[in-house]
């Protein structure tokens, strides 16, 4: 099923399936040695000296900002371990006796294209309605966990630490809305108050500004601005991983989901939207979840819609 | 009580296992409170407000994990530290999120599969499915926005290669006894049905059940499979496989009137085997299907019952059915006439289910002097706002116009309440239909959300003096998930007039607005 040889010195050699198009750009550049950052069951990471990250995962993952889907199951990279060496070339990647063959792979677009959706921004507005019935009907169960779960439900959180962890985000959320305004100090406070917090390896808050990027890429007249504005306070106080996310976010990148998200809104079918919110919700613990409250949580507040039993 | 903390520096693991490592601290002996967090500046407020804040963890990084404990003694909290240490110390297993499968590929979850059912955005589904048709796998293409070319080559593909391409937006299939998407709990049998109508083959293969009739197969075809330009390619290859096989011995088809051409092939393949086969184009012609040697069944209802009959059910004709439910209808529909004030004259028809709105239009075009629909039979009488009726009325509410933005009223009747409380204001309203689909996939108690507005709009005509009338059809069985029993019950209570079948309530509702003899 997959594409696997052994060359000569037990150098196992895998094909990439596709890569980010950023990730391609970056690797056009000379070779450069780069180390690894996590590994995981499905994703090892890898980081270059000038902190840029790049994700190798298993085709049971998504494509996303910086990955590079490679052509193998999960469990790929169990035998490596953190700081492993790495080198990064044009048309392939080496560590540890892993060699990824990155000619062929599809080059993948994270960008959605940001002008064809707020060119339908009239639509997405009435689809946010059913957006937001749907996880606060069908998709509750699933976004329990999630430490801004009391935005959307009445329930409270189970989890103490996330109870703590709520109570020192509602500020920072209000904060957050005001900042959209205009009130640039007050997006400041928020971002501050958001970057790192929770449960996560990249924690709940930082998924919630994701979730407030995105949302401004659709419909914030100047994204771009507002967008740094966030990412280049929360960045700095997060794990190296998140600030990733964060900055591609900020650049207007997402991963597949919300690509698939953001398709079902444009075109207002439910069915679809249902299939996009559960495949949103199932990327990590709750990181899914915790981004799509962030966008949905601005979403309500600017009153756009308005959900139907309110 | 003792804190106490573990920092494992730059270390990363997967958002999954940490919150398993704490669900499984918090739960050993005296442990009080666990946090298991990312050392960053935010998360050092939490544990201070939680009181697990060591001195230590102002060392640490955002990088940098952290296990906190809350315990009731020193050696509670250390056992729990070291559990903690040694759960990050082994692999980390692959994660389970409550599904079975994390294969996020077709090509992934091939091995061991023989159909995929695809549902994603319709700009990505016609690539998914050729993914599955490339691995061999027969498909259900539930999306819909797939354009018609990609429809008939993936359709073309799968016929060449053996393969069934059922879709696009195809929301309704029974295969080996398995219900795929919006499909009800009906036995095995040995009727085959071929549709290309998701709500008529739920229709059929419900009543066949209440006849004590099972279904072999029931396969779909997409809305547009008879079109010209797609040829009835799933339709024809549907048929054969019936046709070839042993545990198919009566065949049902089942779309609105087709294209000529594509008729003509059809009904061409239909000749092809001495299987009988009941033939329903929804108001269609049936002088070409007697031609072929086929029995042509005007409405859902007659195909049900023309296949049982075929199956050897002991059943007077279906002449003989018809003219007993009709005197019954009657004598139904003129008790209830009995109630109306003095001006209430149109009926409503609000309907969930596409097909079920077909059927009744060609029921009511031969008892009622034109009705007014946003799917109506005849163009002259196609509604300027599909948001507010005039005359007698049929309002297919899963129509795009209403559900952009909206859940499809299968799945959420907010709509269609608002709608019958709409209609229910109207003071020359005389009686509402409303079909109820019930099964898999489908809103899981339509009556415990219907009922109380059918009682809020019955009381509300009858505080202005009037009698409202409401009917409804049920297409479920016992067996669905929503119990036929049960929903029948609770719309009953709330004063629903209950009909057997769509095509009944269609019957009825005309008969009590029609008062005339009919031919």
């Amino acid at each position: 099923m997959f594409t696997e040889r052994r060359a000569h010195n037990s150098t196992r050699r895998i094909t990439a399936r596709s890569l980010s198009r950023p990730t391609w750009e970056q690797l056009q550049r000379e070779s450069r040695p780069a180390r690894v950052l996590a590994v995981f069951e499905h994703a090892c990471d890898l980081i270059a000296p000038d902190g840029s990250v790049i994700a190798l995962v298993a085709t049971s993952l998504d494509d996303g900002p910086f990955h590079i889907v490679v052509d193998a199951a999960p469990g790929i990279f169990r035998a490596l371990r953190r700081d492993i060496p790495a080198l990064l070339g044009r048309d392939a990647l080496w560590l540890a006796g892993l060699q990824i063959d990155l000619r062929g792979a599809r080059r993948w677009e994270p960008c959605p294209s940001w002008g064809t959706l707020r060119a339908r921004r009239q639509t997405i507005d009435h689809t946010l309605s059913y957006l937001y019935t749907f996880c606060s009907r069908m998709a509750i169960r699933q976004m329990r966990d999630s430490l801004f779960f009391p935005l959307l439900h009445a329930d409270g959180l189970l989890d103490r630490i996330d109870q703590h962890g709520f109570s020192c985000a509602q500020s920072a959320v209000e904060a957050i809305r005001q900042g959209w305004n205009g009130d640039r100090p007050a997006l400041q406070r928020g971002a501050a108050a958001l970057a790192g917090l929770g449960k996560g390896l990249t924690p709940a808050g930082d998924d919630f500004l994701l979730g407030l990027l995105l949302y401004a890429w659709l419909f914030h007249p100047d994204p771009q601005t507002f967008c740094t504005d966030v990412v280049d306070i929360a960045a700095p106080r997060t794990t190296t991983l998140s600030a990733a996310f964060l900055r591609a976010g900020a650049r207007g990148e997402c991963s597949a989901p919300w690509h698939c998200l953001f398709d079902a809104l444009s075109c207002g079918h439910e069915g679809k939207i249902a299939l996009a919110v559960q495949r949103l919700l199932d990327c990590g613990a709750t990181s899914g979840a915790d981004s799509l409250l962030g966008f949905l949580h601005i979403a309500r507040s600017r009153r756009l819609f308005c959900p139907p039993n309110a | 009580m003792s804190t106490q903390c573990l920092i494992k520096t730059s270390e990363y693991h997967d958002s999954i296992t940490l919150m398993q490592i704490a669900r499984e601290l918090v739960q050993l002996p005296g442990v009080v409170d666990v946090a298991v967090v990312m050392a960053t500046e935010a998360n050092r407020a939490i544990l201070r407000q939680a009181g697990l804040l060591r001195p230590e963890i102002d060392a640490a990084t955002p990088n940098d994990l952290v296990v906190a404990v809350l315990a009731d003694s020193d050696d509670h909290a250390e056992r729990a530290l070291y559990a903690a240490e040694a759960r990050l110390a082994a692999r980390d297993e692959p994660h389970k999120t409550g599904s079975s499968c994390q294969l996020r590929t077709i090509r992934a979850a091939a091995r061991g599969a023989n159909l995929a059912i695809v549902s994603v955005a319709g700009q990505y589904a016609a690539a998914e499915a050729w993914e599955a048709l490339k691995n061999g796998l027969h498909v259900l293409l539930f999306s819909d926005n797939v354009s018609i070319e990609d429809e008939i080559a993936l359709k073309r593909y799968a016929v060449e290669h053996g393969l069934l391409m059922m879709g696009a937006d195809c929301g309704t299939a029974i295969l080996n006894g398995v219900a795929l998407c919006f499909a009800n709990a009906v036995p095995r049998g040995s009727v085959g049905l071929v549709a290309a109508s998701g709500t008529g083959l739920q229709e059929v293969s419900t009543l066949l059940a209440r006849l004590g009739v099972g279904v072999s197969q029931g396969i779909g075809t997409g809305g547009r499979d008879l079109k010209e330009a797609v040829g009835g390619l799933t339709m024809i290859q549907g048929l054969k496989a019936l046709q070839a096989d042993p545990g198919t011995r009566v065949l049902v088809l089942i779309s609105k009137p087709p294209a000529q051409a594509v008729a003509e092939r059809v009904l061409a393949q239909v000749r092809q085997s001495d299987k009988p086969a009941v033939v329903c184009f929804l108001g269609g012609d049936p002088s070409p299907i007697v031609q072929a040697g086929a029995i042509p069944a005007r409405t859902l209802q007659e195909a049900a019952y023309l296949a049982a009959a075929e199956i050897g059910h002991d059943l007077s004709s279906l002449d003989q059915m018809l003219e007993r439910e009709r005197a019954e209808l009657k004598a139904q529909a003129e008790m209830l006439r009995g109630r109306l004030k003095t001006g209430q004259r149109y009926l409503r028809g609000l309907f969930s289910g596409g097909t079920l709105a077909s059927e009744a239009l060609v029921i009511w075009q031969e008892m009622l002097d034109g009705v007014w629909s946003n799917v109506p039979l005849d163009p002259r009488f196609k509604l300027a706002d599909a948001a507010h009726s005039r005359g007698h009325c049929a309002v297919d509410l899963g129509e795009d116009e209403f559900t952009v933005g909206r859940p499809h009223p299968m799945l959420d009747h907010d709509l269609r309440i608002r709608r019958l409380l709409q209609e229910a204001a109207d003071p020359e309203v005389a009686v509402i239909l409303l079909d109820v689909v019930l099964g898999y996939g489908v809103h899981p108690d339509p009556a415990g959300e219907l009922g109380p507005a059918i009682r809020e709009a019955r009381q509300r005509a009858a505080r202005d003096g009037r009698e409202l009338i409401v009917v409804a059809s049920i297409t479920g069985t016992e067996g669905d998930p929503q119990q036929l029993g049960r929903q029948v019950r609770a719309l009953e209570e709330a004063g629903t007039v209950i009909a057997s079948c769509n095509a009944a309530a269609a019957r009825l509702t005309g008969y009590v607005v029609a008062g005339k003899e009919l031919p």
